[in-house]
């Protein structure tokens, strides 16, 4: 087995690996401290209103996924009544590959929802694609690094520093910052602390996933939230609310009747919560992988993140996943009601 | 709530993106792929019952064929059968007719032959008396009456009749 692994190809590989390691660390090239930003930073403005890089990402993934959209669907034949069967063979392998998602999605969702899936597969299947691709789009290298420069909001936060005329980060950028003259040393940064002269610098990237966001996972939950209420009042009239106001009980006496009422309190409580159940799970899961990924990359710059990486990749696919199972487990509760409790 | 970065004006932007997007994709990607997926669920239901009737049909045919095939045999053996019973009457009646047509020539033939004997015995008798006369009437010239004459040809003729040849 050993023998095996001895190979020359092996051992250049190795020996390439502590070439790397030797050469960054001889010429300063340090991977800077993660900076730890909850909120999404703005990088530009459009006459009064405020940019965000999350809001900007989201754009650039909505234009993605239509862009997707429009070549999927281009050599679709308009007249589908009319086409021959010829034309119905998937023309590409693209088209072929999103019939499988859509399908997939389309089949999950029908043995979820039943017959309402017509109305529930849009909004989860467009949860589920939007949010896949922004956690994973939040792995490709440059989210997150590429960036304005600029000098850091709260003390002690410092990711980079001015090692002369280099900096140790992206020198690219290094024109864009817009405020060099006014720094302040940053003492309490170890890298800040070996250099005198050192200004201390924080990357704003242009790019940040929206599921990192609390704006963008909080409004995908209330809409959810909110979109459940709609669907139970479609699916049961105006009595869907009556959980919410549970006074059945009180025929059993007052017991019962008080028991009802907490738990129509306790359902309007677990209605509210979940909002916030569906923003902060997925806000903590992806930022908390970007977070270790970068921390990973300041420990060890170069191989150890490697599986962490991997696994990023899985949280993306699975909390993703797991917004769309809730979703439409959500919807799918609301409209069934809850009229079969009041016989026990 | 600053700190988490939360702020009206960003979630109600990132609702409405998603809106927009849901929108979008289901006008452009879900809508044309989920019909493009019935259509083809469709055409091929359809082909595959179109598939199932021919089976039926061909089935249906094979059957039929092999039925007019054994009939049609059944019909030929009655055919060559007729045949045969027919040309064997026929035979029959020709060797019939032949047999009959052939007795009758040999009938007539016996009796012309018979006749032919008669004529000639007939005439070789009135040839033989004249000459026994001329022969006769050369030797013994004239000596003889006409009755003795006569009576003794009679009697050299019936002597000839006696010796039929």
């Amino acid at each position: 087995m050993l023998k095996k692994l001895l190979t020359v190809r092996n051992l250049v590989i190795l020996l390439a690996i502590v070439a790397l390691f030797v050469v960054s660390s001889l010429l300063g090239l340090k991977v800077p401290s993660p900076v730890v930003s909850l909120a999404a930073e703005p990088i530009f403005h459009i006459g009064p209103l405020t940019i965000t890089n999350s809001l900007f990402t989201a754009w650039i993934i909505m234009i993605l996924l239509i862009v997707l959209a429009l070549l999927t669907t281009r050599r679709m034949p308009k007249d589908l009544a009319r086409a021959g069967d010829q034309e119905l063979v998937p023309s590409s392998g693209l088209q072929n590959f999103m019939e499988m998602i859509v399908e997939a999605l389309y089949n999950m969702t029908q043995s979820i929802g039943g017959r309402w899936t017509p109305k529930f597969f849009p909004i989860v299947a467009t949860i589920f694609i939007f949010v896949l691709t922004s956690n994973w789009l939040g792995l490709v290298p440059g989210f997150g690094s590429i960036g304005i420069l600029e000098h850091p909001h709260v003390a002690g936060q410092t990711g980079f520093v001015a090692n002369g005329p280099i900096l140790t980060g992206i020198p690219a950028t290094a024109t864009e910052s817009h405020s060099e003259t006014s720094a302040k040393p940053e003492a309490q940064d170890e890298h800040a602390a070996a250099e005198k002269h050192a200004d201390g610098y924080i990357v704003v990237p242009f790019f940040r996933p929206p599921s990192t966001d609390l704006n963008f996972t909080l409004a995908l939950g209330l809409m959810v939230v909110v979109l459940s209420q709609y669907f139970g009042v479609k699916a049961l009239g105006p009595g869907y609310f009556r959980k919410f106001f549970d006074t059945s009980g009180f025929k059993q006496g007052a017991f019962n009747g008080a028991v009802g009422i907490f738990v129509s309190i306790l359902e309007l409580i677990s209605e509210i919560a979940r909002v916030l159940s569906f923003g902060f799970r997925l806000f903590g899961n992806i930022f908390a992988g970007e977070v270790l990924l970068g921390v990973m990359a300041f420990l060890i710059p170069y191989i150890a993140s490697l599986p962490f990486y991997g696994l990023e990749v899985f949280v993306g696919f699975i909390q993703a996943a797991v917004f769309m199972m809730l979703a439409l487990v959500f919807f799918v509760m609301a409209t069934v009601g809850h009229g079969h409790e009041e016989h026990h | 709530m600053e700190k988490l970065g939360i702020n009206l004006g960003f979630f109600i932007s990132q609702l409405v993106n998603f809106g927009l997007l849901a929108v979008l994709l289901y006008l452009l990607l879900y809508k044309p792929i989920l019909n493009m997926l019935n259509q083809r669920k469709e055409r091929i239901a359809r082909s595959m019952a179109d598939v199932e009737a021919a089976r039926a049909a061909a089935a249906q045919a094979q059957l039929e064929y092999d039925r007019k095939i054994a009939e049609a045999q059944r019909k030929a053996q009655e055919i060559i059968a007729q045949a045969a019973q027919a040309s064997e009457k026929v035979g029959a009646e020709i060797k019939a007719e032949a047999q009959r047509e052939a007795e009758l020539i040999r009938q007539r033939a016996r009796e012309e032959a018979a006749a032919e004997r008669e004529q000639i015995l007939a005439e070789v008798q009135s040839e033989i008396a004249s000459l026994a006369i001329t022969a006769t009437e050369r030797i013994l010239g004239q000596a003889m009456d006409e009755a003795t004459q006569r009576k003794l040809i009679g009697n050299v003729i019936a002597n000839l009749g006696k010796v039929q040849p």
